[in-house]
């Protein structure tokens, strides 16, 4: 049987949220696992003061910061929980969906929602994600239902008759929609050219008002997105970037195909070097979408001022 | 637009993999490359399966470089092989030459099979002798004879490419790799990325090899290094790991210190740099 339970929890005030997160937790505490807590900040608030001194015993992460990018959840939030506590059985609240996420944001938030059964297949772990019923729309509401195989509602637990996680993958996987501005862009088909793509990048950046530590991570991001579609999207490609609701957005579009969906999500297996760049682009940008198909992918990136 | 003036800007330490598609272009870089290092009583070997082709001898001469004479005394050697490149290094030193350049014309190692293979391993592996500062070279690869595939097998083996699309007025080489003066150390400046990746690679190995012979702590100074991407800082972090008394970074920028730490590698930061 597997050992990973991957719940999804409506609530509708905050009553029922309090009801469906705490003596959670608090069975959690008791049997000596490990608890975190990833979910907005004053959810977290909430959580942690009908906790009262327990709390001290978990751990808590403000999820519009940890989580801000849905693509970094898995390999720096929940992995990376789960890799500090071998052996035991962690219980974890994580809520990488509300309602004020932007349409792309959502979008990348239930492809992660789906991916997280593949992602922690077989281990032990029980991770419950609160859906607001009375704030989220309806779409977020039954693709819930596609990406939990269990479901909990006023203290009732049922499998999902509704579970189908690629599905849901899959219906993501869109056409991203076209920048609506100018557009600075810049095809490359050799690695010599990573460092005049660094130089536009940081150009760009810079008249978006992008602040120096974001401006190195923008050029980390364009790197290793132009290195994948050297060494896998037939060698060659197109960066472009533009400015974007105040911050910096931009694309590597290549003719590869993005065969694996957890492809970023999950360190190496052994730590054996190579295959982070994906990784590192996730913990870096403020969010990350990919549309791939059999001979081109795109995988656009933001960042935040 | 070749950056054939660029060979101006090259130092001794230099390893460049330099492409071109126009013999115009080549001969004016290697005329220009040999010329300066005449001026800079710099030995001048020149690798090639043919004697010192007569073009490039009228080319020298019209610059008013006395070829004939500079054959006589050897500052100026063709050959077709050396055995190593450190021994002749030292030689040179020895006899009185303030440094030693190359060019070397790798079109006639194509071919074989695993030629290619074997260029780039041996490439990559000769970067060590370049960090002690008394040799720099321009490995001359031609695009209508090497394929783009094996142009990228070839110029990561190097610490810098030139392309004969790069404007003269701005190339510079993409990374550059001196070993300290004490201990084993190296210092790193530029940019490390997909386009250095096996040089990077040999040099971090070699600096693993050079610490835990003479069983110490090797030392990385980052202080020059404005990049580095994501697989380069696993190298690092792989390379402290094969080190028993440990791989120090210095001088890392906070970006660089961050991608470290991010692929497993916080221990070994120096937090004092």
């Amino acid at each position: 049987m597997n050992p990973f339970v991957h719940e999804g929890f409506f609530y509708a005030d905050p009553d029922g949220y309090l009801a469906g997160t705490v003596p959670f937790l608090e069975s959690a505490l008791s049997a000596g696992q490990p608890a975190l807590v990833a979910v907005p900040g004053p959810n977290l608030e909430r959580i942690r003061d009908a906790l009262g001194p327990a709390a001290d015993r978990v751990r808590f992460a403000d999820m519009t910061v940890a989580g801000r990018n849905p693509g970094r959840i898995i390999p720096w939030v929940l992995h990376a929980f789960l890799a500090e506590h071998p052996g035991t059985h962690p219980h974890i609240i994580g809520e990488p969906i509300w309602a004020e996420r932007t349409p792309q944001e959502y979008a990348a938030a239930a492809q992660h929602e789906a991916l997280i059964n593949a992602a922690f297949a077989g281990r032990a772990a029980t991770i419950r994600c609160p859906y607001d019923t009375g704030r989220l729309g309806l779409r977020a509401l039954m693709e819930a239902e596609g990406t939990h195989p269990v479901l909990v509602r006023d203290g009732h637990r049922w499998t999902s008759p509704e579970y189908a996680p690629f599905d849901i993958v899959a219906a993501h996987n869109r056409p991203l929609p076209s920048p609506d501005g100018p557009v600075a862009s810049a095809c490359f088909d050799d690695a010599v050219a990573l460092a005049d793509l660094r130089g536009l990048a940081a150009e760009q950046a810079r008249l978006a008002g992008l602040p120096q530590g974001r401006v190195a991570a923008l050029q980390i991001a364009v790197t290793e997105l132009a290195t994948n579609s050297l060494v896998h999207g037939g060698g060659t490609g197109v960066l472009r970037l533009w400015p974007d609701r105040g911050g910096l957005s931009g694309e590597v579009a290549d003719h590869g195909r993005l065969a694996d969906p957890l492809a970023g999500r999950l360190p190496p297996a052994d730590g054996a070097p190579g295959g982070r760049g994906l990784l590192i682009v996730n913990h870096l940008c403020d969010l990350v979408r990919i549309h791939t198909g059999p001979d081109a992918t795109r995988i656009r990136f933001h960042f935040a001022t | 637009m070749a950056p054939t003036a660029a060979v101006d800007r090259l130092r001794l330490g230099d390893h460049v993999c330099w492409d071109f598609d126009d013999d115009d272009a080549r001969l004016e870089t290697i005329a220009r490359f040999v010329e300066g290092g005449i001026r800079a009583h710099h030995r001048v070997l020149y690798l090639t399966e043919t004697d010192l082709p007569a073009r490039l001898r009228t080319a020298l001469r019209d610059r008013g470089v006395p070829v004939d004479e500079l054959l006589a005394v050897g500052q100026l050697d063709p050959a077709a092989r050396i055995a190593a490149l450190a021994d002749y290094v030292a030689a040179a030193r020895r006899d009185g030459y303030t440094g030693v350049r190359v060019v070397a014309d790798m079109s006639g190692a194509a071919g074989a099979a695993d030629a290619i293979e074997r260029m780039a391993w041996f490439e990559a592996n000769l970067n060590p002798v370049f960090t002690g500062g008394r040799v720099m070279a321009i490995c001359l690869y031609d695009r209508r004879v090497f394929t783009a595939a094996e142009l990228s097998r070839l110029g990561p083996a190097h610490p810098a490419t030139a392309r004969p699309q790069d404007d003269p007025a701005t190339w510079a080489p993409l990374l550059r790799a001196v070993r300290l003066p004490e201990g084993s150390g190296l210092r790193l400046v530029g940019a490390a990325d997909a386009a250095n990746r096996y040089a990077v690679a040999a040099l971090l190995g070699w600096l693993v090899g050079d610490a835990v012979r003479a069983g110490r702590a090797a030392l990385l100074d980052l202080a020059g290094l404005q990049f580095a991407d994501v697989a380069a800082a696993e190298a690092m972090v792989a390379a402290g790991r094969a080190v028993p008394a440990g791989l120090r970074l210095t001088g890392c920028r906070p970006e660089i210190g961050q991608l470290i730490t991010l692929v497993g590698g916080a221990g070994m930061l120096d937090r004092t740099a």
